[in-house]
C-alpha cells in the first residue's frame, strides 16, 4: 500500500511540476523572444503592464477591437491624442465575465485608467459561449491564474487556460491578422444568417441575463472605485437591430442613472458599406471614422 | 458524476482512503462503504432516480429469497413473473412509453384516425438498462437453481449499485461480481498499480480520442445534407472511432477503477477491430451484455425454436436476439434495424460456415483475413451511420450523399492530427491484443514505464477535450 501511495503521488506531483515548470519556461521564453503590443496581438496578458496609467481602457468584444487591429490602435490613440489599453477581444472571447476577469487583474496589477469604454454587444448577455474556454491566445501567469481561481472562474475554462499552452496553436494565433477590405453593399441574406446566429443562444428571456449583467455592474463597479468614468456604446454596424437591444438598454437605464455612467447607443451612426469589411465589424476606415466623429 | 470530472478526481481518492484505511478491518464495512459512496455517486447526477435502484435491489432481495425456498414450480414462475414485471416496467416506462405511444399515434394517423399526442416528458434515469440487467441476471439464476441467493441486503445493494460500473456497465451477473463482495479482499500493488494504467488508458481513449470526434462527428451529421461524399464517408468512420472509443474508455476506467477496491469486472472488449467476420466483432465488443443476452435470451430462445424448426430456428432465435439487443439501446426505429441487419449478417454467416472455411482454404489465410476483416469493417460502418442517424430517413438521406460524385472530392473536414493519433493507437492495441489490456505493460523496466505514463498524460493535456460530455452509453 506505502509503495502504491508513494508512487502515486510521486506521479502526480512529477507530473504536477512538470506542467508548470514548462508553462513557465515557455510563456516567459515567448514573451522575452517576441516583444509584442496591443496593435498587434489580441493577447490581453501579452499587454497588461504593471503601475500604469491609461486615459483610455477599451472593454467588448471584436466590434471594439477593430479599433486596435491592422495599426488602428496607434491611429486612434493620435486621433484621440490619449494613451489607451484596448483589452476587448476577438474570435468570440469577449464576453462580459471574461471582460471583468480581464479588467479587474488589470487593475489588480496596480495600473489605473481615466476612462471605461464599454463597447457592449447585446448577444454577450444572453449566451456563455464568449465566456466559456478559448484562453488560447494568452501566454501562461501564475498571477492570472490565481486571480481567476479567485475571481471563480469557470474551471473548464481553467483548465482550457492550461491546456493550450502545450499545442503550438495558442502561438501563431497572437499576430491578429484581420480582414481590412471594404464592404461593397449591404446583404441582407448575410445579415439575416448572423441574426439567426444571435437568436440560437441558450438564454433568450430578458431575465435570463441578469448573471452576465451581474459581471458588467461588477465591471462598473470597479471602474467607479478606481474614479474612472464609464461609458458603454453600443458600437456602430449595418446589421438591423439585435435581439433584445431594447431590453439591455431599458436595463441599464434603470440600472443607471445617466449622470453616473454614459450609455450612447451608436448602432445606426454609421450607415455607409464601405467604413465595414462585414456588417458587423468597422474596417480601418470606418475605425478612423467613428474615431474622429464619435469618441473624440 | 462523469468518470471524465474534477468531481470524481476527488471523489476517488476519498473513497480509497476511506476503503483501504478506515474500512480495512471488516469486509462488511468496506461493503457499506461501497454502498454509500455508489449511491452518492448516482445522486450527484439525479437524487431523485435513487429510489429506482432501490426498489429493484429492494424487490430482487426478497424475490430472490422467495424463489429459493418455493419449491412449487407454478409459484416460482409468479414470482419470476413478479420480478421481470417490475424491472422491465420500469425499463418500459422510462426508456419505451414515449416511443410506444408515438408509433401506436403514428399507425393510426397513417389510417386516417386521428389521435391526440400523448407523449411524456420523461427522464432517462442513467444506468437503468445496465443495472436492470444485473438485478435481472440475480432472479434469473436464482430460478434456473444456477445460484443461491444471498441473505445479505448490504452486499447484494453493493452488487446492483457497485459505482464503477453503475452507469454504463460492464453487466456483470450475479454469479460472477456478487461472491467478490463475502470475500477478504486485500491490496494488491499489482492490481491496484494495473488498475491505475487502465484508467489512464481509459481517460486517454475517453478525451483524447472519443471526445475530439464527436464535434465532428455531431457537425457531420447535423449538416449532412451540404456536405460531400467523402466527408461523409469520413463522419462514419469517425463516429465507428467514437463510440469504441467512448464505450471501451469507460469500461477501461470502471474495470481500473474496480480494481484499486480488490474488485476484478468482466472484459468489455476485445479489440472489436480487428475482427474478420460480424460474428467476431460481436464476440468483442460490449462483450458482457452478448454474454446476457446469449444466456438469457438465445440460448432459451434458440433451443425452443430448433426443436420446432431445426436450424431455421436458430436463425429466428439469433434475429430476435439482435434486435432485441438493438432496441436495449433505445427506443428508435434506427436501433432496431441496427439490430435486425446485425441479426441477419450473423445468420448469413451461421449458414454459411461450411462456404466461409472453403473460401479460406482456397484463397489463403492472409488473403481471407484481410477480405474477412474489410467486409466486416464495411457492415460496421454502414451499421453504425444507421445507429448515429436520428431516423431512418435521415440515415438514408445519409447514405445518398455518400452515393455521389463528391465521393471522389477530398474531405472538406480534415482532422489529421486527431486522425493519426486514433490510428496509432488502434494499431498499438493490435499489437498489445493479447494482453490483459492496451496499457498492460509491467514487464517493461520503470524508467521506461513511466516515460510511457507522461507521454500519454502529456497526450491528454495538450489534445483532450475537457467538455462536459457524457459517456455515449449514459443515455442507453
Amino acid at each position: 500500500m506505502k509503495k502504491f501511495i508513494l508512487n502515486s503521488v510521486l506521479f502526480f506531483i512529477i507530473c504536477f511540476v512538470g506542467i508548470f515548470a514548462y508553462l513557465f519556461w515557455m510563456s516567459n521564453h515567448y514573451e522575452n523572444t517576441k516583444p509584442v503590443n496591443n496593435a498587434t496581438t489580441e493577447s490581453n496578458l501579452m499587454v497588461i503592464p504593471q503601475n500604469k496609467e491609461y486615459d483610455l481602457c477599451f472593454l467588448g468584444a471584436s466590434t471594439a477591437r477593430v479599433l486596435s487591429r491592422n495599426g488602428n490602435h496607434d491611429r486612434v490613440e493620435k486621433i484621440l491624442n490619449k494613451s489607451i489599453i484596448n483589452l476587448a477581444q476577438g474570435g468570440g472571447r469577449g464576453g462580459v465575465e471574461k471582460n471583468y476577469i480581464f479588467f479587474s487583474y488589470f487593475l489588480e496589477q496596480g495600473n489605473n485608467v481615466k476612462q471605461l469604454i464599454y463597447f457592449l454587444p447585446p448577444q454577450c448577455l444572453f449566451t456563455d459561449s464568449y465566456d466559456n474556454l478559448k484562453m488560447d491566445i494568452e501566454p501562461f501567469k501564475f498571477s492570472f491564474l490565481k486571480h481567476g481561481i479567485k475571481n471563480k472562474m469557470d474551471i473548464a475554462t481553467l483548465f482550457n487556460y492550461i491546456q493550450t499552452k502545450f499545442t503550438s496553436g495558442w502561438k501563431s494565433v497572437i499576430l491578429s491578422q484581420e480582414q481590412n477590405h471594404s464592404l461593397e453593399k449591404i446583404d441582407t441574406v448575410a445579415i439575416g444568417k448572423n441574426l439567426a446566429n444571435f437568436t440560437r443562444y441558450e438564454k433568450q428571456s430578458p431575465a435570463e441575463f441578469t448573471e452576465k449583467f451581474e459581471y458588467l455592474k461588477k465591471i462598473v463597479a470597479l471602474a467607479k472605485e478606481h474614479d474612472a468614468k464609464v461609458s458603454i456604446i453600443f458600437q456602430a454596424h449595418l446589421m438591423n437591430e439585435f435581439p433584445h437591444l431594447s431590453e439591455v438598454k431599458n436595463e441599464l437605464k434603470k440600472q443607471y442613472d445617466q449622470k453616473e455612467i454614459d450609455i450612447v447607443d451608436l448602432s445606426d451612426s454609421l450607415k455607409e458599406p464601405s467604413y465595414f469589411y462585414d456588417h458587423l465589424h468597422l474596417n480601418t476606415k470606418g475605425a478612423v471614422e467613428f474615431t474622429k466623429k464619435f469618441l473624440k | 458524476m462523469l468518470f471524465n470530472s474534477f468531481e470524481f478526481l476527488l471523489f476517488l481518492p476519498i473513497v480509497f482512503f476511506l476503503y483501504w484505511f478506515a474500512c480495512q478491518k471488516k469486509i462488511e464495512y468496506q461493503n457499506i462503504l461501497i454502498l454509500i459512496a455508489s449511491y452518492f455517486f448516482y445522486a450527484w447526477w439525479d437524487w431523485r432516480f435513487l429510489f429506482l435502484i432501490i426498489l429493484s435491489t429492494v424487490v430482487d432481495y426478497f424475490l430472490g429469497l422467495s424463489l429459493d425456498k418455493e419449491s412449487s414450480d407454478k409459484k416460482r414462475k409468479g414470482l419470476m413473473a413478479f420480478s421481470l414485471i417490475i424491472n422491465l416496467g420500469f425499463l418500459a416506462y422510462f426508456k419505451y412509453f414515449n416511443f410506444f405511444i408515438d408509433s401506436f399515434i403514428q399507425a393510426f394517423n397513417s389510417v386516417g384516425v386521428h389521435l391526440e399526442d400523448r407523449s411524456l416528458n420523461i427522464i432517462l434515469p442513467v444506468g437503468i438498462s445496465f443495472y436492470t440487467f444485473q438485478t435481472l441476471s440475480y432472479s434469473l439464476d436464482i430460478y434456473r437453481k444456477q445460484m443461491k441467493p444471498t441473505k445479505n441486503f448490504v452486499a447484494f445493494a453493493a452488487y446492483v449499485s457497485f459505482f464503477p460500473q453503475l452507469v454504463a456497465g460492464p453487466i456483470e451477473r450475479a454469479k460472477d461480481l456478487l461472491p467478490q463482495f463475502f470475500k477478504n479482499r486485500k491490496f494488491s500493488y499489482e492490481k491496484a498499480a494495473d488498475g491505475m494504467r487502465q484508467i489512464l488508458l481509459g481517460f486517454f481513449k475517453k478525451v483524447v480520442i472519443a471526445d475530439a470526434c464527436a464535434p465532428l462527428v455531431n457537425q457531420i451529421f447535423e449538416t449532412h445534407l451540404t456536405l460531400s461524399g467523402s466527408t461523409l464517408v469520413l463522419g462514419g468512420i469517425l463516429f465507428i472511432i467514437q463510440i469504441y472509443c467512448d464505450f471501451s474508455g469507460y469500461s477501461d476506467i470502471a474495470i481500473g477503477t474496480a480494481r484499486l477496491f480488490g474488485f476484478n469486472l468482466t472484459k468489455n472488449f476485445d479489440v472489436p477491430y480487428k475482427s474478420t467476420s460480424t460474428t467476431e466483432i460481436w464476440r468483442r465488443w460490449h462483450i458482457t451484455l452478448g454474454n446476457w443476452a446469449n444466456t438469457y435470451v438465445f440460448n432459451p430462445l434458440g433451443m425452443s425454436q430448433a426443436k420446432k424448426y431445426g436450424k431455421k430456428g436458430l436463425f429466428i432465435a439469433l434475429v430476435v436476439t439482435f434486435v432485441l439487443i438493438g432496441f436495449w439501446h433505445g427506443a428508435k426505429y434506427t436501433f432496431l434495424l441496427f439490430g435486425l441487419i446485425h441479426g441477419i449478417v450473423l445468420s448469413l454467416e451461421l449458414a454459411g460456415k461450411k462456404r466461409i472455411k472453403k473460401i479460406k482454404q482456397r484463397i489463403g489465410m492472409a488473403a481471407f483475413n484481410i477480405s474477412g476483416w474489410s467486409i466486416t469493417m464495411f457492415i460496421w460502418w454502414f451499421t453504425c451511420i444507421i445507429f448515429r442517424s436520428n431516423s431512418i430517413s435521415e440515415s438514408v438521406s445519409y447514405f445518398k450523399g455518400i452515393c455521389s460524385t463528391s465521393l471522389f472530392t477530398i474531405p472538406t473536414v480534415r482532422p489529421l492530427t486527431l486522425l493519426l493519433i486514433a490510428f496509432s493507437f488502434l494499431i498499438l492495441e493490435r499489437i498489445q491484443s493479447s494482453k490483459e489490456h492496451t496499457l498492460f505493460i509491467p514487464h517493461l523496466i520503470k524508467p521506461f514505464r513511466w516515460a510511457i505514463y507522461f507521454l500519454i498524460v502529456l497526450l491528454i493535456i495538450s489534445f483532450g477535450e475537457f467538455t462536459k460530455d457524457n459517456f455515449i452509453y449514459f443515455q442507453f
